[in-house]
């Protein structure tokens, strides 16, 4: 049975949502990729970290996510294997530690000319496009769900929360988008 | 039926005629009506019945603070009690009822509660029901309780969806009255990010009252260049229908905004929100709320057609609603004049306008009779009224007829907002009100709510509150002005301060709401009750649906007169959140129903589903808690059959919702040693330990195992119920007390799908999905490390621990590959009998073990008390709770410690919460010995067995006691035993 198939299976309910034609929102899954969570000592900071994965993996890119005091999410589009991790893992000691959240942190993309009235109703980060520039994160809660938002381009964010809550935040985030939802 | 409809209306549409019900009459209205401005234009006086003494009632006032007309609108899911007829606009197809009477408004029985009104004072309650003392529960309090409320509440559920939001600004406008529309403006042409709020469906407030031309230009004109203005501004967000209704701490403000509360049934989207709870956090306020405008307290002050001067000069001009046809006018200032030019204007007839002033210097020149010196005593006029009587200054009475009373006693600045973060509102002699805190935290009050008066006047001081709060974010503005006017041409006026009218006739209402009369006030007074706060409350002054808009200052004012002091030193009761009502279903939002709380799901979740668990909510969790098979109709069935499959052959049960917490660094291990009472310093790599922590107080506060994964990296378990508060209090160690140490800490909970797979033949199970050698050898009891999985495809974390007993492991795989994971541990394991089983099956194995979870570690509990006083170090210098761990009444032998209790005949059942006694003691705590903290249905054993903390427990094994559950009355005799009902030798864990 070790040839037994694996699925890695998505912890959302549906590949997207099915708003209608027109509608000012979307919503889906961000599938693939890595969120690794780094945690730093007490003097590392942001740049440190981006120059030291610039060294030792420029190709998983330096999107660097601040999570807390000394520790962000670093998050890349492309899967990465075990042993790249531990290698990657290896090379960030003793500066920085790093554990693999790939599946404990899922990521979600709500985007659209209504994202942000959408996000205003769970989320008290004001995310007015002067003061939340294109690649800034904040972690908050949507709801009662604690998630990081990050503005990834003009009218879209990108929503990281705990695997577990997947589903509920997603059906959260479709009632209140259902307004803006139908063209 | 006569019509009050005349000409003019600057916010009614003629063309859009609305069809609606009242008290089931059908009657019409226009489009931009309120549903008390339709019930006046049609000659509705009588819109309900007062509370107490079910008084006719009619309309007051025209805004927000209305006492009076309080409908029931709506049907079913969506019908609203206490709508105040004053707010709610009309919509076709409107369903409107009257309160408080019955059999109909008209005619109400209730009504004979007038003739006991000299029975009812203040206290009343208090006074008459007491005694005979056992009559209070059974027959007062039940009437009391049906007497009591305003409206019903629907009892069935609100089809409309509610939803919470966040605004963000630079400022915040409160109110939208010439003060605030001008500060709006001032703000937006700065570029200041603004959000104007107004709880009307129209901006303007004074503006929409005014019949007169601004600057040669009507004044619905000028307004509509303002707001035509704002809406062009993009940095400018408009509410309308929006009620801040609660100033907070760090300037965010409560707000309620009525989205959809205006529309009919057929024009009601259901994917959008009914109403959406504000919260708007704001960098600076301006505070343009306005004043309200005080009745004046006489006899029969509260017959129907006696209105404020201001609620009757709205409906004339805003809405084109005569008030009735031959109007007085009771006033004691100036303002209110404007009235009666107004009502003449229109060609209605003000038969007399008095004045207490012996000399007013008003500059009215129109055509009615002054009566100086004078008062309104009292009032005539079954349901509505008929005439007024007036007390002349030579103490002459005169009987004068009107259909309708124009009343002003003064105004009183809308100070709430400022006063809601405990700021006190400053009495004012010359506004002859109280005024907003000198300190108003960011907030800048200004126009009417200021003291201010007039159109010009209150705009160029909103222009000018903007300009300031501008300035103090660092962003130069001009202050807006209205053009051809003459700024700040603020008329004077001399207000004479009546709170009541001496010579008054009958009952002379001071709160209309609560039917609180002015002689309520003086009893409450004579009664010792004199205090403000005291006289609320043993008057009801001040209380309910409108918490005293009209009535506070006067109950002030009167207490104030009868104690020969100043209103100031009476002072106000205290303001809190809500300004007005807010529904409940604004304060719930979404979280309703299935969305009452989040959802957490297991990554096995949808495995458990599969295999057709029932599942149990465990805080937010859902865990499956047992797997019925066909033919099983009763849980323990099932739970009895997974329990009987894991001790013989093999089950697997879903833990993902365990806590796990990674924990990295040089200082790593020391930590653990320091937040754990057993020794963690020499824990080798691949080794799991079970750790207790204890609270800095001596207890026990969570257990768990951690593994050693690596040099400087462990693995931690925590219990699911304090998942996150033992990563909280383990980041409190690490950044508060132990900074020097390098340790970091990270959550992984989520990151793991982790299954338990326990029974003789969980080795053979697992042996064909990992690739490496778990024989005992090899893979001994509490060995864990990283294993190669499925021919390498796959890494996961392999732990030999075991919950139930059992011969078990615990394999964690990254979440996604869960399900794939424990269907293939399924299939591999079907030639060994494998079964899932859930938390229940669980909970039994580890009572039949004699393992403690937090029924036991419930708080009270030391190591000792739970057997495992052994594990305390003696040899660290020190670890959390310690110290305290050493207290004389922790190491007491006498401790209640856990003991394991069967019942004497194995036919015998008993309950967890039942009380140990010794046999023969009286059935009494007094004689306690302990209790019960766990208890289940042995499968194995087929008996009742249980756990639980008895004095010197582990002493009495073999010991017979009598088991007490005393909510049922009942004792079973019980015999006190080892813990470990299985495998007491730990064979099972080790084979």
């Amino acid at each position: 049975m070790r040839d037994y198939p694996l699925e890695n299976r998505y912890a959302f309910p549906a590949h997207e949502v099915a708003f209608n034609k027109g509608a000012s929102i979307s919503l889906s899954p961000v599938k693939g990729g890595f969120v690794v969570h780094v945690l730093g000592d007490a003097k590392s900071d942001e740049a440190a970290l981006k120059q030291t994965i610039n060294k030792i993996a420029p190709e998983l890119g330096t999107d660097v996510r601040g999570h807390s005091p000394n520790q962000w999410f670093w998050v890349g589009s492309v899967d990465i294997s075990n042993d790249r991790l531990a290698e990657i893992s290896a090379a960030l000691h003793p500066q920085f530690v790093m554990t693999d959240q790939t599946h404990g942190r899922v990521r979600m993309k709500l985007s659209g000319p209504s994202s942000r009235v959408v996000l205003a109703k769970g989320t008290m980060v004001d995310l007015s496009p002067d003061l939340f520039a294109i690649g800034q994160s904040a972690m908050t809660q949507i709801g009662h769900i604690g998630a990081m938002i990050t503005r990834v381009a003009d009218d879209s964010f990108e929503l990281i929360v705990l695997r577990s809550f997947a589903g509920s935040l997603w059906d959260e985030l479709q009632h209140m988008a259902a307004e803006f939802s139908h063209g | 039926m006569t019509s009050f409809r005349i000409d003019g209306g600057t916010l009614i549409d003629r063309n859009d005629v609305r069809r609606f019900t009242f008290n089931d009459e059908a009657l019409t209205g226009f489009g931009g009506d309120t549903v008390a401005s339709s019930l006046l234009a049609n000659g509705k006086q009588l819109v309900g019945r007062s509370f107490k003494y079910h008084r006719p009632r009619g309309i007051l006032t025209a805004g927000a603070a209305e006492p009076n007309a309080l409908l029931t609108i709506g049907r079913d899911g969506r019908r609203g009690p206490n709508t105040r007829a004053t707010m709610a606009e009309l919509f076709d197809g409107l369903e409107a009822r009257s309160q408080n009477c019955w059999p109909n408004v008209n005619f109400d029985i209730g009504a004979m509660n007038g003739v006991l009104g000299p029975l009812l004072g203040a206290g009343f309650y208090y006074k008459t029901f007491m005694w005979p003392a056992a009559f209070w529960e059974k027959v007062y309090e039940p009437l009391i309780r049906k007497a009591a409320g305003l409206g019903r509440a629907s009892y069935d559920p609100d089809p409309g969806y509610y939803e919470k939001c966040w605004a963000h600004c630079d400022l915040l406008v409160i109110g939208a009255g010439p003060a605030g529309l001008a500060a709006a403006l001032t703000a937006g042409r700065a570029g200041a990010r603004v959000v104007i709020a107004d709880e009307g469906a129209h901006l303007g407030g004074g503006f929409l009252a005014e019949g007169s031309p601004l600057g040669g230009k009507p004044a619905d004109a000028v307004l509509a260049d303002i707001v035509g203005e704002l809406h062009a501004l993009p940095n400018v967000e408009i509410k309308k229908r929006t009620t801040v209704f609660a100033a907070y701490d760090d300037q965010v403000f409560g707000a309620v905004e009525r989205v959809q509360k205006h529309l009919p049934e057929h024009e009601i989207n259901p994917h959008r929100a009914m109403e959406r709870l504000w919260r708007i956090v704001a960098r600076k306020v301006v505070l343009a709320t306005g004043a309200e405008e005080r009745p004046i307290v006489f006899g029969g002050n509260d017959r129907p057609g006696v209105m404020m001067a201001g609620a009757m000069r709205t409906y004339l001009n805003a809405y084109g609603v005569a008030p009735g046809k031959r109007v007085a006018l009771f006033a004691n200032n100036n303002q209110a004049y404007q009235t009666a030019m107004d009502l003449e204007a229109r060609g209605i007839d003000v038969a007399a306008i008095i004045d207490p002033r012996t000399c007013p210097n008003t500059g009215y020149d129109g055509k009615a009779r002054m009566i100086a010196g004078a008062m309104v005593r009292d009032t005539a006029g079954r349901k509505a009224i008929k005439s007024i009587t007036v007390r002349h200054d030579d103490g002459r009475d005169e009987v004068i007829a009107v259909d309708a009373l124009a009343v002003s006693g003064g105004y009183s600045p809308i100070v709430h907002l400022a006063c809601h973060r405990g700021g006190k509102p400053v009495w004012s002699d010359e506004h002859v009100g109280f005024m907003p805190p000198e300190s108003t935290d960011g907030m800048t009050p200004c126009g009417a709510v200021a003291g201010k008066t007039g159109i010009a006047a209150c705009f160029a001081a909103g222009g000018a509150a903007a300009v300031t709060a501008l300035a103090e974010l660092g962003v130069m503005g001009e202050a807006a002005s209205l053009p051809d006017i003459k700024q700040g041409d603020e008329k004077t006026d001399h207000i004479q301060p009546i709170w009541s009218v001496p010579s008054s006739k009958g009952k002379a209402f001071v709160d209309y709401q609560n039917d609180v009369a002015a002689s309520d006030i003086t009893l409450a007074m004579r009664e010792g009750y004199d205090h403000v706060e005291l006289a609320k409350r043993y008057t009801t002054n001040g209380m309910a649906t409108d918490q005293g808009k009209t009535s506070n200052v006067n109950a002030i004012g009167i207490l104030a007169e009868n104690k020969g002091v100043s209103p100031g030193e009476i002072g106000t009761t205290t303001f809190r959140p809500f300004y007005t009502p807010v529904s409940f279903g604004a304060l719930v939002g979404a979280s309703k129903g299935m969305e009452f709380q989040p959802v957490r799901k297991s990554p096995l979740h949808g495995w458990a589903e599969r295999n057709g668990a029932k599942f149990v909510e465990t805080g937010l969790w859902y865990r499956s808690s047992w797997f019925p098979k066909d033919g099983e109709t009763f849980w323990r069935d099932s739970v009895n059959r997974e329990v009987k499959a894991v001790r013989s052959k093999v089950g697997v049960c879903d833990v993902s919702t365990l806590g796990k917490i990674e924990v990295f660094g040089a200082d790593a291990a020391e930590f653990l040693n320091r937040v754990y009472c057993n020794a963690f310093l020499k824990l080798p790599v691949g080794k799991a330990r079970y750790g207790i922590m204890l609270r800095e107080d001596g207890f026990v506060y969570d257990d768990g195992t951690t593994s050693c994964l690596g040099e400087n990296h462990y693995f931690m378990t925590t219990t699911t119920a304090l998942a996150a508060g033992v990563l909280t209090h383990l980041e409190f160690c690490a950044q508060v007390l132990w900074p020097e140490l390098d340790v970091r800490l990270a959550s992984a909970t989520d990151q793991w799908a982790q299954m338990a797979v326990a029974g003789p033949k969980s080795r053979d199970v697992l042996a064909k999905i990992i690739d490496e050698d778990i024989s005992n050898e090899a893979f001994p009891f509490l060995a864990a490390r990283e294993v190669s999985m499925f021919g390498g495809r796959l890494k996961g974390r392999l732990f030999r621990i075991s919950f139930s007993g059992e011969l078990a492991y615990e394999v964690a795989v990254p979440a996604g590959y869960g399900e794939s994971v424990a269907d293939a541990i399924m299939a591999v394991g079907e030639e060994f009998g494998i079964t899932p089983y859930g938390t229940e099956a669980l909970g039994v194995m580890r009572i039949e073990k004699g393992h403690v979870t937090h029924a036991e570690i419930n708080g009270t509990v030391t190591p000792a008390d739970l057997g495992m006083g052994k594990m305390v170090s003696v040899k660290k210098d020190d670890f959390i709770g310690r110290v305290m761990n050493l207290r004389e009444g922790l190491v007491d032998p006498d401790r209640p410690s856990l003991v394991g209790i069967k019942p004497k005949s194995p036919s015998d059942k008993f309950a967890t919460g039942s009380h140990i006694l010794n046999p023969g003691d009286a059935v009494s705590l007094a004689n306690d010995q302990g209790y019960v903290t766990s208890m289940c249905h042995s499968p194995t054993l087929g008996h009742a067995i249980g756990l639980a903390l008895v004095k010197n427990g582990p002493s009495r094994h073999g010991e017979e006691v009598v088991i007490w559950n005393g909510l049922a009355g009942t004792t079973v005799n019980g015999i006190l035993c080892d813990p470990a009902f299985v495998d007491p030798e730990n064979e099972k864990l080790h084979a």
